[in-house]
């Protein structure tokens, strides 16, 4: 994640300023984080890779293949016609005009989403995340479903990179730091908020997660009784990533010493 | 039918802890045939589940199921033909999916999966027409997490997955070890009964000989990785554990006999 954004990033800047149509510079990025994707898959399930190890060896590969596609640590877009361009036209000032476009995007991925994840093959795949062996023993292709659902993953995270890097004008190789626990954040947050019974909800979590997640450093970060400032960022987002993930065991056993000892 | 012809397990061969799980079991299963299993710790009553589903590869000798050579076939390979039950009611079930969701897992067990939904009404009907005669209710609760079921529950939902589509032979491993006695013998009775109406190829194994004994057509006995007693038809009808036990301490006996005039 951590590469794919930045490569999706990169893949989408170098093309548009070298005269590529800004939509097919998205697909190739897509592409390109798919491959990404398809990449670590091979690493963890052909050659036996611990899954962490083999994502964080595809994140170092991609720092340099960025700095390669790129051909410098960062392009600008500024004066670059891209995907977001014709926005412009709107009678509506960009700070609205962009959020608005991307609402539509996350909502397109999203339905998107909720669809495949509900075909067999989707479910599939779920399966394999829930209980490998009970998945390949009712036969689904575990090593296949894993690299598919690496390169969905990745290829949609490219996409962000993409989107990213077209609506600020910018890409850099360094976008990328932090996005995978950026990520993770806004998934607990917002299953914390909306308990995932359906996979539409789960999506609808993760989104809501992700602008919550996004709101509140804001406010950590302006808070001025807080003392923070924009350096204490990753700080602020590891210690509410903890919080999130202990609160299950830390309620647990607090519960557990309300009900008395343990028998 | 399963034929397993002259089939040897070595896990870690060639390594320290080197272990020869099966040493060139001859077993023939015969279509709709119900086979149940026992032996001891480590007879190789579950490595023989594991080599006809696929978990444990063969290091010589062949598994054929329908003639068809399936030794070198992976476990997904297999699925379409091979359907199990876990021991642990854990392990045959994503707790985070629903029941619906899970029968409609193993509803394509061995197919290849497309892009089509993978519930829809017709399933659901089918779903909960295969669910309601275990009697526990579930036909209404098809949407509930199935972690939320009890594990006697799971197991019984498990063997409705494992039969709702045909397959060649229905492997179950001491899939009542882990419950409570009640939950167990209702899920033996479920699986007597559903075995009996599927006529499905069976093969459980099991460490109570009393069950061994109750259930099925056909019994045999594992130890030190070979069948070591099978027992069908009028020589099993009336027999009792300590029947089985004789029987074995006999075959065991004149096996050695054999092997000392061997070496003599």
């Amino acid at each position: 994640m951590d590469g794919s954004f930045p490569l999706g990033a990169a893949v989408t800047a170098a093309l548009i300023t070298s005269g590529v149509d800004p939509w097919i510079s998205m697909l190739a990025a897509m592409i390109a984080g798919a491959a990404a994707g398809a990449v670590t898959a091979f690493l963890n399930v052909r050659l036996g890779i611990l899954h962490l190890l083999a994502s964080i060896l595809t994140m170092i590969a991609l720092y340099s293949i960025n700095l390669r596609v790129m051909g410098a640590p960062n392009v600008a877009l500024f004066s670059e016609a891209t995907a977001l361009t014709p926005l412009e036209a709107l009678p509506l000032p960009a700070f609205q005009s962009k959020p608005l476009a991307f609402l539509v995007a996350i909502a397109v991925i999203a339905i998107g989403l909720n669809w495949f994840l509900r075909t067999e093959t989707g479910l599939a795949m779920r399966a394999i995340g829930a209980n490998p062996r009970m998945a390949r023993a009712q036969g689904a292709r575990v090593g296949l479903l894993i690299g598919m659902g690496m390169a969905l993953s990745n290829a949609l995270v490219a996409l962000g990179g993409s989107l990213f890097a077209q609506s600020q004008g910018f890409a850099d190789v360094t976008l990328g730091v932090g996005t995978i626990v950026v990520g993770l954040a806004a998934v607990i947050v917002g299953e914390a908020i909306l308990p995932p019974k359906r996979i539409w909800i789960a999506l609808l979590a993760c989104i809501i997660g992700s602008i919550i997640y996004r709101f509140a450093i804001q406010l950590a970060l302006s808070a001025d009784w807080l003392g923070l400032e924009a350096q204490d960022l990753n700080l602020a987002t590891a210690i509410l990533i903890v919080l999130a993930m202990s609160a299950p065991s830390v309620r647990a056993k607090l519960g557990a010493r309300r009900r008395g000892p343990a028998r | 039918m399963i034929v397993i012809d002259s089939l040897e397990v070595v896990f870690d061969a060639g390594g320290a802890l080197e272990k020869i799980a099966l040493k060139g079991v001859e077993l023939t299963i015969n279509e709709g045939e119900f086979v149940t299993v026992i032996g001891g710790n480590g007879a190789g009553k579950s490595t023989l589940l594991n080599a006809l589903s696929g978990e444990a590869a063969a290091s010589s000798g062949r598994v054929l199921i329908d003639g068809e050579n399936v030794t070198s076939w992976s476990v997904d390979r297999r699925a379409g033909l091979v359907s199990r039950i876990f021991q642990d009611p854990m392990a045959g079930v994503c707790e985070t999916l629903s029941i619906a969701e899970n029968l409609a897992l193993a509803s394509a067990r061995g197919r290849v999966r497309g892009l089509s939904l993978a519930l829809n009404n017709r399933l659901r009907t089918e779903f909960q027409d295969r669910i309601a005669p275990l009697g526990l209710g579930l036909e209404d609760r098809l949407d509930d997490r199935i972690g939320l079921l009890s594990g006697g529950q799971r197991q019984a939902v498990c063997l409705v997955m494992a039969t709702l589509r045909p397959a060649k032979i229905l492997l179950l491993d001491e899939h009542t070890a882990a419950l409570d006695p009640r939950a167990a013998a209702f899920v033996i009775e479920q699986t007597k009964e559903i075995v009996a109406q599927t006529g499905m190829t069976t093969l459980m194994v099991t460490h109570s000989m009393a069950q061994a004994l109750d259930c099925g057509s056909r019994t045999i006995m594992m130890d030190q990785g070979r069948v070591a007693l099978d027992v069908a038809g009028a020589q099993r009808a009336g027999l009792t554990p300590s029947g089985l036990v004789a029987l074995f301490n006999q075959s065991n006996a004149d096996r050695l006999d054999d092997d000392s005039l061997l070496n003599a």
